[in-house]
């Protein structure tokens, strides 16, 4: 299931097809080192897989608790059932897993489009969820099911073609941080009384206030300073995307405001990780993109060449010695193998909903491999199988290494206890204790809810 | 629609290129009208999808209080008691749809005739900002607003 025929040609075709004409023309349709979208691309989904892995199964256990519910939108409040923890693992698994396994292998088109309309579910379902990243990368799912694709990775890493779902990507960021600087010219912002609130006691601007104070910089008129700058900063970062847009055109001055874009950006969300701000990981997408958007194509070509090879050698997996026919039960057997397999690594991940998911992902896996392998034969097909592996063992290997079911476990029985649900609430934290860090575990309230336990059951008898 | 996807993708015939632009251009126009949903509106507190983070509303510091009267007695409820600490945060953040639901929620409960969430406020500068209270008349259903 792979539609890259049609892509084969259109890196040739730019270089003799229609060239752009008028300016709109050439921001939107000029040649684009085609490196930045595949390493975009792949870099926005792995790094969504994890962050499904990671940070979403950890706070799942809330959905649907006590009934309660407000999604995003109206209509979706009036047809959606209320979600429930389970189901919203399993739909944060399963867009996880199909998330990495489309940045390793060639989907449809059609199916990235699929997994944007998943990966909008599980956060429009629900205002418990109101990361404004999460909104920002449903957009991006959509925009890559129309960005560039080769035959191999290695052609993607050094052509040069036309990309306008990429630069689209790029204006989109601009009009996020057009809309960012734009907030902040309010009053407390420009007067410093916000960040002088956000930073607190951190300590993560004490070096700079030095500086200031060293420049006869204090108090009110060093945050009063700051703030202000920082609007100027967003501005800075707007206007380098949209012009990052012809980053690889012939120009003395872009890679100039390219460079100064990327120090920009990536300065800007280093210090928001330094405030240890609650917004997840929306910092690491940005400084991704940035350095992506920003950076010269020859170094993110040398970066990128193991991917691309690594990429390359598992699509080529499947290829046959010259000469040799290989039976097609074998494929299908395998098929059977690698879809199972799948759904027995979810099953391990020891999460309600994670087994359904993996039923899900392994359905979708021999679905596609057994419609790849009619239309293309075991070449396609079997690099797809091993794509799928590959996507459930990361899946295993980010949840059981983070504190991701630790997390699960500990909020929902918190949560119970805190709702009066003690039986609930000593069967979470036990399976928290399972998984808890060295010197986290939560025995002290496994003891307490027995205590409260007991003497519940002590009363009801007497 | 796989054909299809992969010429608009390539650009590279004029009927092609004229839909990328007009996608494109409805792209952005959508992207950056969504946000002035919050400009223009009403509600100064629901900053969703406007692109405005860590701004003076994200800021402020927030509480909620809730009470009812249940056959002609008040009680403070323990919000905490009946939703995860999530929602509270929400309905701190005066989330509109999250302070109706809680308030017909609890207006479902037999004998209650009024719910009232109280959301209290200080400023980044630490000043206190007018009490929003939302009294909700379970019998008709309506809910008032009031600065305090």
């Amino acid at each position: 299931m792979s539609g890259t025929k049609a892509s084969r040609s259109s890196g040739a075709e730019s270089q003799a097809g229609a060239a752009p004409t008028d300016a709109i023309d050439r921001y939107f349709f000029g040649d684009v080192a085609t490196v930045r979208p595949w390493l975009l691309e792949r870099f926005v989904l792995v790094l969504l897989a994890v962050d499904c892995f990671v940070l979403r199964i950890a706070r799942a256990g809330r959905y649907g608790a006590g009934g309660f519910n407000v999604a995003h939108f109206r209509w979706l409040d009036a047809i959606a059932p209320v979600p429930s923890a389970s189901g919203q693992v399993h739909l944060t698994l399963l867009t996880g897993f199909l998330a990495l396994l489309f940045a390793i292998s060639r989907p449809p088109r059609a199916a990235m489009l699929l997994l944007s309309a998943l990966y909008t579910y599980t956060w429009a379902i629900s205002q418990l969820d109101s990361y404004q990243h999460h909104y920002l990368l449903s957009w991006f799912l959509v925009a890559f099911a129309l960005f560039p694709r080769t035959e191999t990775a290695r052609d993607a890493i050094t052509r040069r073609a036309s990309a306008w779902a990429y630069v689209l990507v790029l204006d989109t960021c601009a009009v996020v941080y057009a809309y960012t600087a734009y907030s902040k010219l309010e009053p407390e912002w420009r007067s410093g009384t916000a960040l002088r609130s956000i930073v607190g006691g951190t300590g993560a601007f004490d070096s700079l206030q030095r500086l200031g104070a060293a420049l006869s910089l204090e108090g009110d008129d060093w945050w009063r300073l700051v703030g202000s700058s920082v609007v100027l900063l967003q501005v800075g970062i707007c206007t380098a995307y949209v012009l990052t847009a012809r980053r690889d055109a012939p120009s003395k001055w872009l890679p100039w405001a390219a460079t100064g874009g990327m120090l920009l950006a990536v300065s800007f969300h280093v210090g928001a990780e330094l405030l240890d701000l609650e917004i997840g990981w929306f910092s690491w997408y940005m400084i991704g993109i940035a350095v992506i958007a920003f950076s010269p194509a020859r170094i993110l070509e040398v970066v990128s060449a193991p991917i691309a090879r690594a990429w390359d050698a598992l699509a080529d997996l499947g290829t046959p010695e010259p000469g040799v026919e290989e039976p097609r039960a074998l494929t299908l057997v395998l098929l059977a193998v690698s879809a199972g397999g799948v759904v027995v690594i979810a099953a391990l991940l020891d999460v309600p909903g994670a087994s359904t998911a993996g039923v899900a992902a392994g359905i979708w896996l021999a679905a596609s491999t057994g419609v790849t392998f009619v239309r293309h034969g075991a070449a396609r097909a079997r690099p797809l199988l091993v794509s799928g592996i590959l996507a459930a063992l990361t899946m295993w290997l980010c949840v059981a290494v983070s504190d991701a079911r630790y997390d699960y476990y500990r909020f929902t029985g918190g949560d119970l206890r805190r709702r009066g649900d003690l039986a609930g609430a000593l069967h979470a934290y036990e399976k928290a204790n399972r998984y808890a860090p060295p010197g986290k575990s939560r025995q002290d309230r496994v003891d307490s809810l027995r205590r409260a336990l007991r003497a519940r059951e002590h009363r009801t008898t007497n | 629609m796989e054909r299809w996807l992969d010429e608009l993708a390539a650009a590279q015939t004029p009927a092609a290129r004229r839909n990328a632009l007009v996608i494109a251009g409805l792209w952005l126009t959508i992207f950056a009208t969504i946000p002035l949903r919050y400009y223009l509106g009403s509600d100064p507190s629901d900053e969703r999808f406007a692109w405005r983070m860590f701004s003076a509303v994200r800021v402020q510091q927030c509480r909620v209080g809730a009470s009812e009267r249940v056959h002609g007695e008040e009680r403070s409820l323990d919000l905490f008691t009946f939703v995860h600490t999530a929602w509270v945060t929400a309905l701190e953040r005066n989330r509109e749809g999250a302070v109706q639901k809680l308030l017909a929620l609890r207006c479902h409960e037999p004998g209650t005739e009024e719910v009232r969430l109280v959301r209290r406020c200080a400023s980044a500068a630490g000043r206190a900002e007018p009490s929003i209270v939302y009294a909700r008349d379970c019998a008709s259903g309506t809910t008032k607003v009031e600065a305090q």
